[in-house]
């Protein structure tokens, strides 16, 4: 080995790429997006030889599959990043009297069986991280695959259920009355700040004004609610060796909730955009999104510079605009973001969500405008629909 | 996509062999496409940086990669040969781009090597030592470059290389050769 190659193989080390979990779910997300694009522009070069060859398919497909087959309807779960626009397009899954009982195969093998003819469930969210489920009326079994990447929630009016590969039914026949039971694996269910953890056999009931829990095992009895104190957190978190791990391993585990929580304790505040980032993953994922938006304000502040902070302005843009509704502040993230990567991956996605949080804050000529400009720049964008109804009928 | 009410398709899983045939077949593939796309971001990035030698170009190099390696996913029959599969194409595709930029550097539209930000902790006398062999790679043709990079950066064994880039083994022994003698002659051995 020559002088300049032993060097080098001491040097070779120092160049590697600085990646976090987080930068990672976040690749996937783009990747996810980019691939959809790339199908569906071979979908349209294709034209008319493929839509006719869809409309015979459909036809041929329909009438045999009546819903007398033994086989669960797999359902083709949206893309990523179609899922994530669910207030233009929601997935719903409904049961009524001539389809009293219905079963949803999720692709990563997770099951909803609709068990009552007046059920409604919709799909909230499909992420790397969070598949999430609003149950609206009547009663869903769920089987859940263990996959601890991914959280598995359901919410009703009154309850959030948070697992990570279990069976459990839930019903909500009301609003202001819901269930949850437990059948194999252990579930955490939450009512306001209360945290309830469930085994199997157990049965947790609001009624309206109060949590009951029953114990198939043992006698009924009444349950006091875990207060979410810090001590009673640790308490809950039963095993001690998960606790006493670090809050990016939990994270990196898909335990948000721990890791929420063990974050709270470390004394260490993160500092490094990968650190940052994760925090703000784990605590939007953990269900304190302004929380969330503080890390990565930090992270476009101070590492501008960096891959991250591009990502991090359109991540705090999307925080702002779906989960704490404020469309001026997130028109302003999803500004940052295209300046900080005019030529970036998710530079179109931020003009458009722009402009669709300046429609939304009321600033109409500045929707417009920017609808203008997403329509010349990506004449075939995948949101030029919703940008032309932006711009309005042309005079 | 049609529409995305479930309720109006017919149960059966006719549609989902139509929209995603590929799921069928390998049972959950989703999952073990994501799980690859997980375990292997790292490496793919690391060996974008180290081929390419900008920053800059990782992440699109990254999301290029594993669009064909989704592509050709139900194609790997052995688990174990995932990793080499997914490298085998991560270094196919650099060479593209490498080739795509040499055409660009005729032009006057190439850019500078650009090696940071990098791991910390990164030696400072490393990456300049780095920046200028990948200053002198850049003047070497584009396999050349590669197979020397893959033998002294990444480490890899001859027979490796050999099937990554595509070439016969006395290939890869003549570019490491001439990419030998041309930067013991720039850097004084």
């Amino acid at each position: 080995m020559s002088e300049l190659e032993r060097q080098v193989d001491q040097a070779r080390d120092s160049l590697q790429v600085d990646l976090s979990a987080a930068d990672t779910s976040q690749a996937l997300l783009r990747f996810e997006g980019r691939r959809r694009r790339r199908q569906r522009r071979r979908v349209a070069a294709g034209g008319i030889v493929t839509g006719a060859a869809l409309a015979l398919l459909t036809v041929a497909f329909w009438p045999s599959s009546e819903p007398k087959s033994p086989r669960p309807a797999l359902v083709d779960l949206p893309p990523l990043e179609e899922v994530e626009s669910t207030d233009d397009a929601p997935v719903r899954f409904a049961t009524d009297d001539e389809t009293p009982k219905r079963t949803v195969a999720f692709v990563d093998g997770s099951m909803a069986v609709l068990v009552r003819p007046d059920t409604q469930l919709r799909l909230e969210a499909l992420e790397p991280e969070l598949l999430e489920l609003s149950l609206n009326s009547g009663e869903a079994r769920f089987t859940v695959a263990k996959n601890p990447q991914r959280l598995f929630r359901v919410r009703t009016a009154d309850l959030r259920i948070e697992v990570l590969g279990t069976r459990f039914s839930v019903s909500a026949p009301r609003a202001g009355r819901s269930a949850v039971k437990v059948h194999e694996g252990r579930v955490a269910v939450f009512r306001g700040t209360d945290r309830y953890e469930l085994s199997p056999g157990m049965r947790l009931t609001w009624d309206g004004g109060r949590v009951v829990i029953d114990d198939a095992s043992k006698d009924k009895r009444r349950t006091r609610p875990k207060k979410r104190r810090r001590r009673a957190r640790r308490s809950a978190h039963s095993a001690p060796a998960q606790a006493a791990q670090p809050w990016t391993t939990l994270a990196e585990n898909g335990a948000f909730d721990d890791a929420y929580h063990a974050m709270q304790d470390e004394p260490r505040r993160p500092s490094s955009p990968a650190e940052l980032m994760l925090a703000a993953d784990v605590a939007r994922l953990s269900g304190h999104p302004r929380e969330a938006t503080t890390y990565l304000r930090r992270v476009v502040k101070e590492h501008q510079d960096r891959p991250q902070g591009m990502l991090a302005a359109f991540t705090l843009g999307r925080i702002l605009q779906r989960e704490l509704n404020e469309p001026r502040a997130a028109a302003q993230a999803f500004r940052t973001a295209r300046t900080l990567a005019p030529n970036g991956s998710l530079a179109e996605d931020a003009l458009a969500n722009e402009a669709e949080c300046w429609a939304r804050a009321g600033s109409n000529s500045q929707a417009k405008e920017l609808a203008h400009r997403y329509l010349r720049q990506y004449p075939a964008g995948r949101k030029t629909g919703s940008m032309r109804r932006l711009v309005g009928p042309s005079p | 996509m049609a529409s995305t009410d479930p309720s109006f398709r017919p149960p059966g899983g006719a549609r989902l062999r139509l929209v995603r045939g590929e799921a069928l077949d390998e049972h959950d593939p989703v999952t073990t496409f994501e799980a690859c796309f997980r375990r292997y971001h790292r490496l793919v990035a690391n060996l974008g940086l180290r081929l390419l030698g900008r920053r800059g170009d990782v992440d699109d190099f990254v999301q290029d990669v594993f669009l064909e390696v989704h592509g050709a996913f139900h194609s790997i029959r052995e688990p174990a040969a995932t990793k080499g599969f997914v490298r085998t194409i991560a270094v196919r595709l650099a060479l593209r781009r490498l080739r795509r930029r040499k055409v660009a550097a005729l032009l006057g539209l190439d850019q500078p090597v650009d090696l940071g930000p990098v791991a910390v902790p990164a030696n400072q006398e490393h990456v300049a030592l780095l920046a200028q062999v990948y200053g002198e790679l850049e003047a070497m043709p584009t396999k050349t470059r590669v197979v020397w990079i893959l033998r002294h950066i990444e480490g890899d064994k001859l027979e490796d290389i050999a099937q990554e880039v595509g070439m016969g083994l006395s290939s890869v022994k003549r570019h490491l050769a001439t990419a030998k003698a041309r930067l013991e002659e720039v850097f004084g051995e």
